[in-house]
């Protein structure tokens, strides 16, 4: 019996092995490479034998002399607090309005739905267009609002990052507005019912029952949408931002394919990981006031 | 059966990932290669190759070695082709073998078609397999993977920075004893020795360049009345004849649109080194820096200047404006690719970079060492592959003109050069003013600057395209930013010297 158990074990574990490889080669591997890497100093062209320890130079040149990452830390968090709620704002608005009586919904789902699949590159390279200075960003602000000097987005150190967040909340809202879809699905008719007859309006009953009901949702895409914020990378190099409004994710490229300084772009991306993992503990742990399951 | 199954498969995915990690990553780098060449090589990103590299720091900050004389890099006057006693062809050549990989930035109509062909009639058993790169930082990193898994031979490696990175990383093949042998003096048939890697050898032809002028619109310039085309001139007297050239929307001038080309005014008076002061930290608190600058902000502010800022954000170029008559004249560098294929409704002269004061050696008048040929350490077969580059370094080299580049070789004549570009001198004088294209295109015999020192060269190259940018947008003064620029690219050479 005990023989067939650890055969039943062995063969448990052979199927387990294809997938266990490449995780371990492709993940593993690479995760614990990356943090040995942040304590040395490597250029890889130089190959295996260029490695040279280094102990905590780098995370010390990151916090104490590289002024550009210390812009790239802002500017994401910068990026992570606009897009991250406006997005999901946004799409529980229209996801509401969807939801309820409105005309051509499944085409307006769609309408939404597209930017979240569409190419971010073509999106960037779409906004990149509308924000030039001869662009019909300007040309409404000239020709309708009567500006004299219309903003040069994509030049000015203040207002480059406007276009940036426009394309990731214009990316974002799809994915968001159909989590919400479904969810607003599941809020029992019931309630709404029970409310309009004890003389609650819409907007009562969406602040008092719909958001609440929801609440699991609206926490589950907060968590990932800054997580997707903080990643900001394609929109920003595509609009040819990296060095105007860096983010880390274009610091840690600049550094490692650039410069190939791979341990000190290691040191970065680990500075990154420890920043969104700090914000989600934070965010599972205020989660307790306003979530209700 | 069912214990069998999983031992299968666990056997066929470990045999797909290590033959993954093995054999076919030369065909998944070259690929990446190959795929980042599709893009046709933009102007501007092959003339930021100076600009735009891979870092290096302490490794290539002492690099390069000084050349014997002055600074300047000096072009011996074209008498002939090439050196007498030296060694350019194989005298084995007609029976040479072997498979040249050559990875270059200019497509197959900018030149490397017809280098090629003019090889083979010399080398007929030697193939050779062009593949176009995307001078760009992404371009490059795909070219560096590829030659560090062994797909390429021969290599033009554009920028000192990238090159330097390139031999300070063993990725080249060591050229010394091979020049010796060929009795190929670097300063007699390309003009400088200066870009040695720290150990004293040479690891490239420094055979290509780039040379800077200014073109104009000869319609505009007789609708102005300003007569002949100076044969030299200030910058003040450039600009107040761009005023004059400045009508409705037409401005009357333009820089090259890419961010650092305002440094050029700085290198002309300077002539070497231009980030870096005698004792190695940066020169940024040059009052020259300052007057550059400035310079050309009023120029843009006052409209007659195209304004560099809207280049940059309309992702425009300045041949464009200038070969649609928008711009009456242009700093340019790589006009020459696009002149044919533009058909301007004009004839285009040529003037040379103005100086900053009269009379000062004009370090941009000739060509600037810009892309160096090498052979990659691991060629496949070395000695075709060293013959290929050599050829491409000498008699070769003219077709770099196609591409809108110039060539650093001494052994150059300055009428092939116009056939190769234009096809003969009769189709040339449709297009442009051929005597003042000899003499400040393709200007041989001419002082050019050049660089032996660049520590955190990418560094502070970022910094200059930075802070330009600030001063452009009217977010900070010329001397606020120069100063920034000054403290922080001290720091950057104190990290590199670490």
């Amino acid at each position: 019996m005990k023989n067939a158990k650890n055969k039943e074990t062995l063969a448990g574990w052979l199927f387990l092995m294809p997938a266990l490889i490449i995780f371990l080669a492709l993940v593993v591997f690479a995760v614990v490479s990356s943090f040995l890497l942040t304590f040395t100093k490597w250029n890889f062209l130089s190959g295996l034998s260029g490695i040279k320890w280094i102990g905590f130079e780098n995370f010390v040149k990151l916090f104490t002399r590289d002024r550009k990452f210390i812009t790239a830390v802002r500017n994401t968090l910068i990026y992570a607090v606009t897009t991250a709620p406006v997005s999901i704002v946004l799409a529980l608005l229209f996801a509401y309005v969807l939801n309820g009586k409105a005309y051509f919904k499944k085409f307006n789902r769609m309408c939404f739905f597209i930017p979240y699949i569409s190419s971010m590159v073509a999106l960037a390279a779409v906004f990149r267009f509308l924000f030039r200075s001869d662009g019909p960003v300007n040309a409404i602000l000239m020709n309708v609002f009567h500006v004299a000097e219309v903003p040069k987005w994509l030049n000015s150190t203040a207002l480059c990052k406007i276009p940036i967040i426009c394309v990731m909340i214009y990316a974002g809202i799809g994915f968001s507005l159909i989590v919400y879809m479904a969810a607003l699905q599941n809020v029992p008719r019931e309630l709404s019912e029970a409310a309009a007859i004890d003389g609650a309006n819409s907007v009562t009953q969406f602040f008092k029952i719909t958001l609440p009901i929801i609440s699991p949702t609206t926490f589950y895409l907060c968590v990932v949408r800054l997580i997707a914020a903080f990643k900001a990378f394609t929109a920003i190099n595509i609009m040819g931002m990296s060095d105007t409004a860096p983010s880390l994710v274009t610091e840690i490229y600049r550094n490692a394919f650039n410069s190939y300084n791979f341990g000190y772009a290691s040191a970065e991306s680990w500075v990154l990981v420890a920043l969104i993992l700090v914000i989600t503990l934070v965010q599972f742990r205020g989660q307790k006031k306003w979530v209700h399951y | 059966m069912r214990k069998i199954v999983p031992v299968l498969l666990t056997l066929a995915m470990t045999g797909c990932l290590l033959s993954a990690c093995g054999g076919s990553a030369g065909t998944a780098t070259t690929k990446a290669a190959a795929a980042t060449t599709k893009a046709a090589a933009s102007s501007a990103a092959a003339t930021k190759a100076a600009t735009t590299a891979a870092a290096t720091t302490k490794a290539a900050a002492s690099t390069a070695k000084a050349s014997a004389g002055a600074g300047a890099t000096t072009k011996a006057a074209a008498s002939g082709q090439g050196t007498a006693g030296a060694v350019y062809i194989d005298p084995k050549a007609s029976s040479m073998t072997g498979t040249v990989r050559f990875f270059t930035a200019f497509d197959g109509k900018s030149g490397t078609d017809a280098l090629i062909k003019d090889f083979n009639s010399k080398y007929p058993n030697v193939k050779v397999e062009a593949t176009t790169y995307k001078n760009s930082a992404d371009g490059n990193i795909g070219l560096d993977t590829a030659m560090v898994a062994g797909n390429v031979d021969v290599i033009i490696s554009y920028g000192v920075a990238n090159t330097a990175a390139r031999w300070s990383n063993n990725l080249l093949m060591d050229l010394t004893d091979k020049l010796k042998a060929d009795k190929l003096d670097l300063k007699k048939e390309w003009g400088t020795d200066a870009y040695k890697a720290k150990d004293g050898k040479t690891y490239v032809f420094p055979s290509g360049g780039l040379s800077v002028y200014i073109a104009i619109n000869t319609d505009k310039w007789k609708e102005a009345g300003l007569g002949s085309i100076p044969t030299e001139w200030t910058w003040d007297e450039y600009l107040d004849a761009c005023k004059k050239m400045t009508k409705g929307d037409v401005c009357g001038g333009s820089d090259f649109n890419q961010t650092d080309y305002w440094t050029y005014s700085v290198r002309q008076s300077k002539g070497k080194n231009v980030f870096y002061k005698e004792d190695g930290t940066s020169d940024f608190d040059n009052p020259l820096w300052e007057t550059v600058l400035q310079r050309e902000v009023d120029a843009e502010k006052s409209g007659i200047w195209y304004s560099k800022a809207k280049y940059l954000s309309d992702s425009t170029k300045s041949r464009d404006l200038f070969l649609q008559g928008k711009n009456a004249s242009t700093v340019e560098s790589i006009l020459t690719r696009y002149i044919v294929a533009g058909k301007p409704a004009f004839k285009i002269a040529y003037a040379p970079y103005p100086v900053n004061k009269k009379g000062e050696k004009n370090y941009m008048g000739g060509s600037i060492p810009n892309s160096f040929i090498a052979v990659a350490k691991n060629a496949k077969d070395p000695d075709a592959a060293y013959a290929f580059a050599k050829f491409a370094a000498t008699y070769g080299n003219k077709y770099m003109y196609a591409a809108g580049h110039a060539t650093m070789w001494t052994g150059v004549k300055a009428d092939e050069i116009v056939d190769v570009v234009f096809g003969s001198k009769t189709d040339a004088t449709k297009y442009i003013d051929v005597d003042s294209f000899e003499k400040y295109v393709v200007a041989l015999g001419q002082p050019a600057y050049s660089e032996d020192n660049i520590t955190a060269f990418t560094e502070i190259q970022s910094l200059v395209d930075e802070y330009t940018k600030y001063v452009l947008n009217g977010e900070m003064t010329a001397k606020a930013a120069l100063a920034e620029m000054k403290k922080n690219a001290d720091a950057a050479i104190k990290e590199a010297k670490k």
